[in-house]
């Protein structure tokens, strides 16, 4: 019995996920469909891509809550650099943008120790802030050239390109993490701070690189949300922090630092997607949507801990 | 030589609890001096009955963060009971809207603190925790309007709490002090207010030394939800309507007065001055940039960088 509940415990995300997609599939007869299937994961990318980032921050013991203000703000940047001055610059300055957010927070929350909590949540303030005052009156921008707009929903072989892109990306930071020693010092800086640095780690410099890497996936993420919609818009986005951590949560990473997977996150966000997917194909409004990713993230932060609890007593 | 170790002790008191009062006098000093609508009667008043709603629901969420614990939650509570207190007034009468909408906010709060105690959770489960609870209570809020904007209160009572005057003085922001007091008092003169400071100092301690931490935990975050039906029945009093997201960013705006006031963010520290002080900071610099003529949405910026400014001053001030 105890030995059935353990290897229930392993592939508890995968039964989960089989469960509602057989579910979804039976309900629905348009659900098990190619278009669908390709849908869902067009619905997922831009969050995905985050979720992917925000497990570095999550395995190193932090938070990051702004990432939904730096996808907007990366995206107007984007697009009003565009409109203006044009690519090259655009690219630079999207590509510098995540090295700037990531070191300050690196400096506040590493050198200065304040609660990543706080720091993120004045920067969540902040850049979406900029964000209106790069606007100058809150209207969202459109990009003159018709290219941006065409960068993640064009296809290849009938694979839009921001799937790919999502794809690629979840392969790139699990080799990251798993196949680097760059990636075991994240997990050892998270898992024991002070023993990670005595073992000479420097935790100062990993910390900062999860939140540069996590504001990076926050650009990238904005660039593939801004080019679907093809607006830039200051509101955009407001939900980023709840998914992308809720994925990340129920991919079974600690919130104390030290353990989560990229497979983990890669199976919460298409779990989340599968949810949303598949309440919107019963014609179930947004605002239920709304009350149940609120109840699964307190439900999975309270699963996690009751096990964590269990292993401990 | 006790006295004179006393007397130095009063004087660190003094700066350590009255930096954020000057810097309170001298941002509103400078204001006045630049633009001299700023001093106007009726333009402070209009600086209080801004700051009463706010103030509210940071008299709550203050007995939470000096627990040790925060309150995402708060700003969706406040669209919530605001809503309800004003759609029942046909059905349940004023008195009795309110009552329901003051139950709500209680059984919200009794919802978060149950949870979090449950798992003996820390600061960062009882963020995630509320943070999950303000995307469901907000579900709930647009659910029951499906999203469209509630006419406002008929009654002339509802809205004497939101718009009334006592002489020139809002009657929002005499409650408000009056409500301050109360809860000073309670924090400092009470066993049960003083065990709040004990366990956000340590929770494991307060619990080996005989405090029920878990009744504890549920009284401090049911009491923010109390306070933020309050604050919703000032602004939606006021607003003479209901969004069903009129609250959204209010926890932003109480963490940041909170913590520019000096409530450590880590618990155990900080009274209700502090908090008091926070929010008219807060509400003057608010009502500075808009008379200097930054819009609120602009006005997102200077505040992010205050609330990092504020736990920067916290930090070196612990140092």
């Amino acid at each position: 019995m105890r030995k059935l509940l353990s290897i229930l415990n392993r592939f508890k995300l995968i039964i989960v996920f089989v469960l509602i997609f057989t579910i979804a599939s039976f309900c629905s007869k348009y659900f098990l469909t190619i278009t669908n299937i390709i849908n869902l994961f067009t619905q997922v990318a831009a969050y995905g891509i985050v979720a992917c980032g925000m497990t570095f921050v999550v395995i190193s013991g932090e938070f990051d809550i702004s990432v939904g203000s730096v996808m907007v703000l990366a995206g107007m940047v984007a697009v009003a650099l565009i409109n203006t001055v044009g690519w090259t610059i655009a690219i630079i300055a999207v590509l510098i943008l995540p090295f700037i957010i990531g070191i300050l927070y690196g400096i506040l929350v590493v050198k200065l120790k304040l609660s990543s909590f706080i720091t993120t949540l004045a920067g969540s303030i902040f850049f979406r802030g900029i964000a209106y005052v790069i606007t100058g009156d809150g209207t969202p921008l459109i990009p003159d050239n018709t290219i941006y707009g065409k960068l993640a929903t064009a296809t290849v072989w009938k694979i839009p390109v921001m799937v790919i892109v999502f794809i690629s990306y979840v392969i790139l930071t699990q080799i990251v993490l798993k196949k680097l020693s760059f990636g075991r010092n994240i997990y050892a800086t998270g898992c024991n701070f002070e023993a990670a640095k005595n073992a000479g780690i420097n935790v100062m410099f990993y910390k900062t690189a999860t939140f540069i890497i996590c504001c990076f996936s926050a650009v990238l993420g904005g660039i593939v949300l801004t080019s679907r919609l093809n607006t830039a818009a200051p509101t955009a986005a407001e939900d980023a922090a709840l998914t992308s951590l809720s994925a990340v949560v129920l991919g079974g990473a600690n919130l104390n630092g030290g353990s989560g997977t990229i497979i983990g996150t890669f199976t919460g966000v298409m779990i989340l997607g599968l949810i949303t997917n598949s309440l919107n194909m019963l014609g179930i409004n947004n605002y239920i949507q709304l009350a149940v990713r609120g109840v699964l993230l307190v439900a999975f932060v309270m699963m996690e801990r009751y096990s964590k609890m269990r292993q401990t007593t | 030589m006790e006295k004179t170790t006393q007397k130095k002790s009063i004087l660190k008191v003094i700066y350590k609890d009255y930096t954020m009062l000057l810097v309170l006098v001298g941002l509103f000093t400078i204001t006045a001096v630049i633009e001299p609508v700023f001093i106007k009667i009726q333009n402070l008043m209009n600086i209080f009955r801004q700051s009463a709603i706010v103030g509210c629901v940071a008299l709550g969420v203050s007995l939470v963060v000096i627990g040790g614990t925060f309150d995402m939650s708060v700003g969706a509570t406040v669209s919530l009971t605001g809503m309800i207190a004003i759609i029942l007034q046909d059905s349940c009468g004023v008195v009795g809207a309110m009552l329901i909408a003051l139950l709500i906010g209680c059984i919200i709060g009794l919802l978060n603190g149950f949870l979090i105690s449950s798992i003996n959770g820390g600061s960062g489960e009882s963020f995630m925790i509320t943070f999950g609870m303000m995307n469901v209570v907000q579900a709930v809020a647009l659910i029951i309007t499906n999203g469209k904007l509630t006419g406002g209160s008929k009654s002339a009572f509802y809205q004497y709490i939101g718009n009334g005057d006592i002489g020139v003085v809002p009657f929002s922001i005499i409650l408000f002090f009056i409500l301050a007091a109360l809860m000073q008092v309670f924090l400092t003169k009470t066993k049960r207010g003083r065990y709040i400071y004990y366990m956000g100092a340590n929770r494991e301690t307060a619990r080996l030394a005989g405090i029920n931490v878990k009744s504890l935990r549920i009284f401090v975050y049911m009491m923010a939800g109390i306070m933020s039906a309050i604050g919703a029945f000032i602004l939606t009093a006021r607003s003479g309507g209901a969004l069903p997201k009129a609250g959204e960013g209010i926890e932003f705006d109480v963490v940041t007065a909170i913590v520019v006031g000096g409530v450590g963010v880590n618990g155990g520290e900080g009274s209700i001055l502090h908090t008091v002080i926070g929010v008219l900071i807060m509400g003057v610099m608010a009502n500075a940039l808009n008379i200097i003529g930054v819009s609120s949405q602009n006005q997102l910026v200077v505040k992010g960088l205050i609330l990092v400014l504020a736990v920067c001053v916290d930090k070196v001030k612990r140092k």
